[in-house]
């Protein structure tokens, strides 16, 4: 990128900063830029900017003036800056706001003349912006805003070099300066595809249910209400929200009734609740919008959820996630600043959503191949099945109490209820799940019994935070694999139906399990382990069992 | 000190092997009156100290500096 700087003060500095990055042109003694609006000058046509920034002090704008004659200086500098678009065609030209450090020797009663100056400033350059679109506007007040005019400005620098702004600021000047040019190369992003749990809001709605998610006006709760308003803004500004989410359609149509809730569903272009892979979701998705891998961004607050679709689909924009929550709103800011900033709105922009919620229904779903297989290998699982031990009861207790989605039975127990579970031959197996993220501790659950050479499944149960990336095949295919070896020849397990766990419900059936009844409240199977075969890609993960 | 001639060689863009505390203004081709007003600033923004102003045009060398980070 070729860049010019034009200014009213000495930015000879800045130019040294940008200059190890790109070709930067500065003309001889500021203040110059006066002639290059006058008429086009060789040398800067010649050099051929591609962005020329005209970055404006405004206390040295003014200098000398009294506040009256402010609007007309304003005009003619605005004529000074037509002109200067005009005599450079090829360039696009940023202009800056205007700031005034106040010299502070003033009445309690006087009001702030430097932000008036600043107000009519922005009302002028906004005429300016709607009569050209080669002229975009550069935030100068807002930066030295946001970092405070006693470090952004120098006096010491302005009376030795006519250098207003201190290293720091100068620094921040051109990160801004950098951020423009790479806004102007980038392409725009379309849509940004949102987890729900923990990300829209605090919790998980499967688990938690409507009362129990973070989500309110104040307190944490403000935390996913700002984040949803930062989404809707996104919206206004025509980026197409979507939700790819690993729930139950009921739960998730049951949180956006959430009283607190802002975001509704026809915000969103796509909403895509299932335990398929997240990848599989936004390549339909990509495939329904009829839009390019990348032109999607994924927020979620999951890492390896994040990892599995930067595998799966690497043309995908990954967002990071913020660890400390209180900055999400910011961190939602930056996440628009990066991959959806526009210079301009239109109308459209507001009615882009429903277009493509439209067009999604007149296109065929089809299925997109994205490999899993790959995703589930780049883990590296390592699961450690353990029988209970007296410390482990408490966590055993606490999970099969707390988990509702991924439970075949959803049998409840009390300590004691335990302890006689135990003494009368049930055996309780507890499985701790790590991958290359970290160990996501003791979240999984067997209890079985056994008479002569069958065995009973009492209850499987697994916590949603390690759902969908077939932890389960390895756990039960280790299972019946080390019962056939005891000399076991049958295996019985069950489905109860509850309101939650629907995604257990072909969860036998996967293992050669046959139905031998099924009612409306669930249904009993029957393996023959002499018959068994274990699920396609089962070998994945790595099993170890462990004493604790 | 072989940290502060490192961020000062970065600064002036020369290979930090060849500065020492006692290196001057004139053997260093991109230290002018402009690098001079630079150095100053971001030693004091790197180890918030202050150079007054009417020292400036005393420093000569990088151990010049040096002098107010110790202080």
């Amino acid at each position: 990128m070729r860049l010019a700087i034009l200014s009213n003060v000495n930015l000879d500095m800045l130019s040294g900063l940008l200059k190890k990055e790109y070709e930067v042109f500065l003309p001889e003694g500021y203040g110059g830029w006066v002639t290059y609006a006058l008429g086009r000058r060789e040398d800067m046509a010649a050099f051929g900017a591609d962005c020329i920034f005209l970055l404006l002090d405004g206390a040295a704008l003014m200098r000398g003036l009294s506040e009256g004659e402010y609007e007309e200086a304003m005009d003619k500098t605005l004529q000074y800056i037509r002109g200067l678009a005009d005599n450079y065609e090829q360039s696009l030209l940023f202009v800056s706001t205007l700031d005034f450090l106040p010299e502070r020797v003033a009445a309690g009663d006087a009001a702030d003349a430097g932000l008036l100056a600043a107000a009519l400033w922005e009302r002028k350059l906004a005429v300016l912006l709607a009569e050209n679109l080669r002229i975009h506007r550069f935030p100068l007040r807002e930066l030295i805003a946001g970092c405070g005019r006693s470090r952004f400005y120098s006096r010491k620098f302005w009376y030795m070099g006519s250098i207003p702004y201190d290293m720091q600021g100068l620094h921040l000047l051109a990160e801004e300066i950098g951020k423009c040019l790479s806004r102007v190369k980038r392409a725009r992003c379309k849509v940004l595809v949102t987890d729900l749990d923990n990300t829209l809001w605090g919790g998980v709605i499967g688990e938690d249910g409507v009362e129990g998610i973070v989500l309110d006006g104040a307190h944490q709760g403000a935390v996913y209400q700002d984040a949803q308003r930062q989404l809707l803004r996104m919206k206004e500004q025509g980026v197409l929200l979507a939700v790819a989410s690993k729930n139950n359609r009921e739960d998730v149509c049951a949180a956006f009734a959430h009283p607190q809730m802002l975001l509704k569903e026809e915000d969103f272009a796509v909403i895509s609740c299932n335990w398929e892979p997240k990848a599989e979701n936004i390549a339909k998705m990509a495939n329904e919008l009829n839009l390019g891998l990348d032109a999607f961004v994924f927020l979620d607050d999951n890492e390896a959820e994040r990892e599995a679709v930067r595998i799966a689909l690497p043309q995908v924009n990954i967002a990071g996630f913020p660890t400390d929550m209180t900055g999400y709103a910011d961190f939602l800011a930056e996440l628009y600043e990066t991959y959806f900033f526009q210079w301009r709105t239109t109308g459209e922009d507001r009615e882009k959503t429903g277009q493509y919620r439209a067009e999604r229904m007149r296109k065929e779903q089809k299925e997109a191949a994205v490999s899993y297989e790959d995703y589930l290998r780049s883990l590296g699982t390592k699961i450690r099945i353990a029988e209970v031990t007296e410390p482990l009861k408490e966590r055993a207790l606490q999970l099969m109490n707390k988990t509702n989605q991924f439970n075949t039975q959803t049998l409840r127990m009390e300590a004691p209820e335990l302890e006689a579970y135990l003494k009368s031959g049930g055996r309780l197996l507890l499985a701790e799940v790590a991958d290359r993220y970290g160990s996501s501790g003791w979240t999984a659950e067997f209890l079985y019994h056994r008479e002569d050479d069958t065995v009973t499944v009492d209850n499987f149960l697994m916590s949603c935070r390690i759902m969908g990336r077939q932890i389960e095949h390895a756990i039960v295919d280790d299972i019946l694999q080390r019962l056939r070896g005891q000399g076991v020849r049958a295996v019985q397990a069950f489905y109860k139906r509850t309101a939650k766990n629907k995604p257990v419900e072909q969860l036998w059936q996967q293992f050669g399990f046959a139905q031998t009844n099924a009612t409306e409240d669930g249904a009993s199977f029957v393996l023959k382990l002499a018959d068994y075969k274990a699920p396609p890609q089962t070998g994945i993960h790595s099993v170890i069992w462990e004493a604790v | 000190m072989q940290e502060f001639i490192q961020f000062i060689a970065e600064i002036l863009e020369v290979e930090p092997k060849t500065l020492t505390m006692e290196s001057t203004q004139e053997e260093i081709a991109t230290w002018d009156s402009l690098m001079q007003l630079r150095l100053v600033g971001e030693v004091e923004t790197r180890y918030g100290v202050t150079i007054p102003m009417e020292e400036i045009a005393d420093i000569k060398t990088i151990g010049g500096f040096y002098r107010f980070v110790q202080k």
